[in-house]
């Protein structure tokens, strides 16, 4: 090891870590006359880097950020990251005395959010949801079936209904006035007026017909309305 | 959504939806049926879900809403109870009581006991970690409205806890 070099390298500052212990070693011990100029420089070095902090600098340190914090988040003024600091500390074990009365809340928060549903409850939750969606599908495939049905039968039986009543009502009229009708009047003579007569009666059945389809109609809606 | 997506992505609030519901009813079995009726509320609604901007605050929203629907349903039961039978706001319930230590219990009767709005806000905050946005969105309450609800309740707690330090847990809490 080249003292002289070392110093220079040292006042160069270009020494590594371990070249600057070299040197601290060397001055704490038996110093050569042309290097004693340098030894009061290494004494120095040597007496402060033996200062230490006090045991409990970390401590107040951490109180005091904390205290600091307290306070803050009273005021509503900590945000998210600072909240879960301040429950992390206040869980923990070295908590300071004189913040101790602050302790029984944070501690109060953590075991709120330690809170659970019952171990069961996932399984009711997913029994009814399944349970409900198999239902609704049941229910709506019955309905689908009964609504055809119904249409068909209430469409059949309207159609029916009115069709007869509207052959009943004319028959009706004619056997009423029977007897007082002169027949003959009503042959037919020649063949237009066996066209004509014909033309009438399509004509009277076409209305008859278009009449119940009508009222056939307003009953199916009614009906759907029911539905 | 299908099955195995809710069971991923809604199922897992179920215990900030109880608790939230637990808070504001303070009936375990009661806030359980909120949380569930919510939970298949939202699977039936999953075909809207993807729409909804939050859905963490908006399902509190929900359960807030339908809490608020029991405790007046409750209401109205209890009153038809002969006086006194009723607990007062902010007494812990016998569920409760068996599952906490005495101090957290008396903190939690502390904050039970205070106005509702306060209370809710605080909740939120301080023990699901909602930052003031969510809050806001999940209880429809204004931001500035929020701090200060939050500012009041934890001034509320801190001159507790500093009574009770002067004057003995049990009477200031």
């Amino acid at each position: 090891m080249n003292i002289q070099n070392l110093l220079d390298k040292y006042f160069d500052e270009k020494t590594s870590p371990q070249e600057e212990a070299e040197l601290r070693a060397y001055f704490k011990g038996e110093v050569a006359s042309e290097f004693e100029m340098y030894k009061p420089v290494f004494d120095f070095v040597a007496e402060e880097k033996d200062l230490v902090l006090s045991n409990d600098f970390d401590t107040k340190l951490v109180t005091g950020i904390m205290s600091d914090l307290t306070e803050k988040y009273f005021a509503g003024e900590t945000d998210l990251a600072e909240e879960e600091e301040l429950r992390n500390y206040y869980s923990g074990a070295n908590i300071a005395p004189e913040l101790q009365k602050y302790q029984t809340w944070f501690a109060f928060l953590k075991s709120e959010k330690a809170t659970r549903v019952s171990a069961d409850f996932n399984d009711r939750v997913l029994t009814e949801i399944k349970g409900a969606s198999a239902g609704m599908k049941v229910v709506s495939r019955r309905r689908n079936t009964f609504l055809r049905v119904a249409a068909g039968v209430a469409l059949l039986v309207g159609m029916l209904f009115f069709l007869q009543r509207g052959m009943n009502e004319s028959t009706a009229a004619v056997t009423a006035d029977n007897t007082q009708i002169d027949w003959s009047k009503y042959e037919v003579k020649t063949e237009a007026e066996a066209v004509a007569e014909t033309e009438e009666a399509m004509r009277l059945l076409a209305k008859a017909f278009g009449k119940s389809t009508k009222k056939a109609g307003k009953e199916l809606n009614k009906t759907g309305k029911a539905f | 959504m299908t099955l195995q997506e809710y069971k991923t992505t809604v199922l897992p609030m179920k215990d900030k939806l109880f608790r939230f519901a637990y808070r504001m009813l303070n009936n375990r079995t009661e806030a359980e049926d909120v949380a569930q009726e919510i939970l298949i509320k939202l699977w039936n609604k999953r075909a809207d879900l993807a729409e909804i901007n939050n859905l963490e605050a908006w399902s509190i929203r929900l359960t807030k809403n339908l809490a608020i629907d029991k405790m007046r349903s409750k209401h109205r039961r209890t009153e038809e109870i002969k006086e006194g039978f009723d607990r007062v706001a902010g007494d812990i319930s016998p569920d409760r009581a068996a599952e906490t230590s005495d101090a957290v219990s008396r903190v939690r009767t502390l904050m039970n006991g205070l106005p509702e709005k306060q209370k809710n806000v605080m909740h939120l905050r301080d023990i699901e970690g909602l930052s003031y946005q969510e809050v806001s969105d999940a209880l429809e309450m204004p931001l500035n409205q929020v701090k200060v609800y939050l500012y009041r309740a934890r001034q509320k707690v801190r001159e507790a806890l500093l009574a009770a330090e002067n004057f003995g847990l049990d009477g200031a809490i």
